[in-house]
């Protein structure tokens, strides 16, 4: 199963475009969040809270740290 | 003051003498601290009340310095005229009376400032006696200031989302915060330029902003300025005060990065706009009076 197939990529895709104003033609799983994307450190706070509300997970903010890219995220919720 | 001015190379010399005198007091400020700590903790067995005469202990501590500054010309400061009010809210709470309502009391105050030397901390928390600063992470990890950050019960900004979710809670629970908004100190001669954790704290809790900006007139104690190349004319800080912003009125049907983006523009914008507009030290006497006059300590709930 490919990255974008997954529902966590989905669900991920769908925040960015409403609530992150992100053209969803600029997304993929290699998108940059930071330099691509336009995502500042405090989005980036956002959108893991809203992804800890959409999955049920426990994901924690340090591990925010490495991530760059969607398919960092999508990872980063798959290994929690 | 000019070169070519009377008097000009006797300052220049009282410089050279007192500059290296005066900073160095900062260290004794902070040995006195250090020497309360311990005393402190014996005396006050609640954290709050300890925490409470500690902060008390450095307002004081720092208006003395700042009062001995005046006295020995290395620095000048004032208040803009008429803005002194905006700083009552903000400095109540020092009687025990006080203290045991706090928690009930509304939100906190955000206050935000500029931070173009490193001294302005203190002129902040000598006109405000109860403020919870955010601290860059690597002070907490001095040994010194380490211990006196964590017994004044400041927060540090090693992760955003900790701090946020911790200033937070200090706000809501009717403490008042001051965060420079630059994540740093000012760059000489740039605009300034605002981090996001400021204005998302002020979206979450949507409580009162007070924003400082403070005028200098040097880049001297500024990031790149080494505390021995003296200045050539007399330092003055000038503060102006509010008025209070209040964050209510942010759009309600926009996303949370739209109100961040939108509200951090609208300081930004506020603070470059002053900070354009060059503001003269007065002359006359009276103009200087407002600043001594809360310094001194004449304003309601001030005490001492």
């Amino acid at each position: 199963m490919t990255i974008e197939n997954s529902a966590i990529y989905q669900q991920l895709s769908t925040l960015l475009v409403q609530e992150f104003e992100i053209d969803p033609a600029s997304i993929s799983p290699q998108s940059n969040l930071f330099e691509d994307l336009d995502i500042d450190s405090i989005d980036a706070i956002d959108m893991l809270t809203r992804l800890r509300d959409l999955t049920g997970k426990d994901l924690p903010a340090d591990e925010l740290k490495s991530v760059r890219t969607i398919g960092d995220v999508v990872a980063l919720v798959e290994a929690n | 003051m000019e070169p070519a001015a009377p008097g000009y190379w006797l300052w220049r010399l009282w410089q050279a003498v007192i500059v290296p005198l005066f900073y160095p007091l900062f260290g004794l400020g902070c040995a006195i601290l250090l020497l309360l700590v311990p005393v402190a903790h014996a005396v006050l067995r609640e954290p709050k009340k300890r925490t409470r005469y500690f902060r008390l202990a450095v307002h004081h501590i720092a208006r003395l310095w700042f009062n001995l500054a005046r006295l020995l010309r290395v620095f000048d400061y004032r208040l803009v005229n008429g803005q002194a009010e905006h700083l009552l809210p903000l400095q109540a709470a020092t009687t025990d009376s006080d203290l045991s309502t706090a928690g009930e009391n509304a939100h906190g105050h955000l206050v935000l400032a500029n931070h173009p030397a490193l001294i302005d901390v203190l002129m902040i928390l000598a006109l405000m006696p109860n403020l919870c600063c955010i601290m860059k992470s690597d002070l907490s990890q001095h040994p010194i200031l380490g211990l006196l950050i964590r017994n004044l019960n400041y927060l540090s900004n090693d992760n955003p989302e900790i701090w946020l979710a911790q200033a937070q809670l200090r706000l809501e629970s009717g403490e008042s915060l001051l965060v420079f908004p630059e994540g740093t100190r000012t760059k000489p001669g740039q605009p300034v330029s605002f981090k996001l954790g400021a204005v998302e704290l002020a979206r979450r809790t949507r409580a009162k902003v007070l924003p400082l900006v403070v005028h200098y007139n040097s880049h001297y104690l500024s990031k790149s300025c080494p505390w021995y190349e003296l200045p050539h004319s007399k330092l003055t800080y000038q503060l102006e005060v509010g008025p209070t912003i209040n964050p209510r009125t942010l759009a309600v049907n926009s996303t949370p990065r739209q109100a961040r983006r939108w509200l951090n523009q609208e300081l930004q914008r506020y603070f470059r706009e002053r900070l354009a507009r060059p503001l003269a030290w007065p002359t006359g006497a009276a103009d200087v009076a407002d600043i001594r006059r809360v310094l001194a300590g004449n304003l309601q709930h001030l005490g001492g």
